[in-house]
């Protein structure tokens, strides 16, 4: 099996506007999502970026500089999940059942490299 | 890497009920307090702000082991960060003469609500008469409750613009007229105390009216509407018997919501329902509450509903009905607060004990009120009454009449129902 990241992305710009009881309902649906994987056996952890500070460095005319911070409505990765899936099809269809998409994120799978020239 | 999340290692407790409703509710009264009337909005913010703090975190490392408490904390520790950012404005201010408050000196000290007050006095402040009504009910819902702007329009089927309108008036209204965040003083209690139980009724009312198919919304009305006036009841300033009366009215009501329409939506009469659905907690409840009400020389129109109310309740089958004992009730209601609805009500329980004909003498006193000219129920009541002494034609005449009053489908699709019965027993008796 191999590893993959789920890159969750979006803005908190919407959920300003969630009452109280939207809010708990999509966290229950997050736990139930966690769930059903960890049932499957393919959790493999996640962690939570932190929201403030969120700057990228780059090269403008030559000079390094720095852009943001960004106000919420920007697009930023909140976090990640890291599950096991025998396929990319497969790491694909573990991430549609997300409940991340109603508000406008997005997920991005990637396989981790599994490196096996140093493992030879 | 990699940290299981909480959520891996053992499967947490689901989120229970409304937690996160009446955590908001709560913890906005709380905050309404320590920052003042006139900042409400500052308080919804602060709350809002912990709640999505939680659902932005908590997917990752699971739900903690005392949800409330975290999300109390987060509110907590925002609100002091604001009260001691303006402490040091507040500072610079003084020098300049400003005046001091005990919060800026020791704000943790204004955070503890030992006597659980603060939803009251946020209930009693959100029915404040400098605020209409329509938006005391809004505001209550929005901040004591902890219901979103959007199920608040839903549950009352106006724009959420509306709703947002309404609610920014009314807070602007209580910051004018400087309403202070304390319970009434004992000399304004009971009026003050008459209108909390008129919102709480009306919000209970607007939830139980069978409207358009299945609406959750408004079936959380009347949890809510029970909810808050289970916490007036047990608190010393509403500790009264017409609070207790309130309450068991509503805990009757209750206790036959499933059983008033059939699986496909349509309406069930008293005499038709499953009694065996009854809810018998609630109605326990409800009889604990009335029992309480007796107490005191206190009688209200509540006593009286709840009364009747009862009435059903204790009935195994619908003629085991005690009609004598309602229409007793109906009297009393007709000299304590005389209104066509209630007369109206009081001829199908004249009915009842003395025979259609009688029901229809009642009726007819009450035909021409101006409050009945639109309510479909009067013609409705007319044609059934019609019906049992035995005049489909008669009967068919009003069922027609009153579907051209009706509101909603439902409504609509039981009158089409009493009116095809007519008709054919009409047919029938023409054919004889």
């Amino acid at each position: 099996m191999a590893k993959y990241i789920l890159f969750m992305r979006g803005s908190s710009a919407g959920f300003r506007e969630m009452a109280p009881e939207e809010i708990q309902r999509t966290i229950q649906k997050y736990e139930d999502w966690a769930r059903s994987l960890m049932s499957q056996g393919r959790l493999r952890g996640g962690e939570k970026l932190k929201d403030d500070g969120v700057r990228t460095v780059r090269m403008d005319n030559g000079r390094i500089v720095m852009d943001g911070p960004y106000p919420e409505t920007k697009e930023t990765i909140g976090g990640y999940f890291v599950v096991e899936a025998n396929d990319y099809d497969e790491a694909a269809k573990l991430a549609q059942a997300c409940p991340i998409y109603p508000y406008g994120g997005t997920v991005e799978v990637r396989e981790i490299d599994p490196d096996n020239a140093r493992e030879q | 890497m990699t940290t299981v999340p909480a959520a891996a290692e053992a499967p947490v407790e689901s989120l229970v009920g409304n937690l996160f409703r009446h955590k908001a509710g709560e913890l906005v009264s709380m905050l309404t307090r320590l920052f003042g009337v006139e900042r409400i909005e500052l308080a919804e913010d602060v709350v809002q702000e912990a709640l999505v703090a939680a659902l932005q975190i908590w997917p990752y490392r699971g739900v903690p082991d005392n949800p409330g408490g975290w999300l109390a904390t987060v509110a907590r520790n925002r609100a002091l960060d604001i009260l001691r950012r303006e402490k040091v404005l507040h500072g610079k201010i003084r020098k300049t003469g400003g005046a001091g408050s005990p919060v800026f000196a020791d704000p943790e000290r204004f955070l503890e609500d030992p006597f659980g007050d603060d939803q009251l006095t946020m209930m009693f402040l959100c029915c404040h008469p400098v605020v209409s009504r329509e938006a005391q009910i809004a505001l209550t819902l929005k901040t004591v409750s902890g219901f979103g702007v959007a199920e608040i329009a839903r549950a009352f089927l106006v724009s959420p613009e509306t709703i947002a309108q309404r609610l920014v008036r009314a807070k602007r209204r209580l910051a004018a007229e400087r309403v202070a965040f304390a319970l009434p003083p004992p000399e304004y209690c009971a009026p003050r105390l008459e209108a909390v139980l008129q919102v709480l009724y009306l919000l209970f009312n607007d939830g139980y009216t069978v409207g358009e198919g299945r609406n959750p919304v408004r079936e959380d009305l009347c949890a809510e509407a029970i909810r808050l006036c289970t916490l007036l009841a047990g608190h010393r300033i509403g500790d009264r018997p017409e609070v207790h009366a309130l309450l068991a009215l509503m805990l009757f009501q209750a206790s036959r919501f499933q059983t008033r329409t059939d699986p496909h939506g349509n309406l069930l009469l008293m005499a038709e329902q499953d009694r065996s659905l009854w809810n018998d907690r609630l109605i326990q409840e409800g009889l604990l509450h009335l029992g309480r009400a007796g107490t005191g020389h206190t009688l209200s129109e509540y006593h009286l509903l709840a009364g009747i109310s009862a009435c059903h309740a204790a009935a195994a089958r619908y003629q085991d009905t005690d009609w004598r004992r309602i229409l007793f009730y109906y009297d009393a209601i007709m000299d304590l607060h005389p209104s066509p609805v209630a007369a109206l009500n009081r001829a199908v329980a004249v009915a009842m004990l003395e025979g259609p004909a009688a029901g229809l003498a009642a009726l007819e006193k009450i035909r021409s009120e101006p409050g009945l000219q639109s309510y479909y129920l009067l013609p409705a009541t007319f044609g059934e009454l019609h019906e049992r002494a035995g005049d489909p034609m008669k009967a068919a005449e009003f069922y027609r009449e009153a579907l051209g009053l009706v509101q909603n489908e439902t409504e609509r699709a039981f009158l089409h129902n009493k009116l095809e019965k007519a008709q054919r027993q009409e047919a029938e008796n023409g054919a004889r």
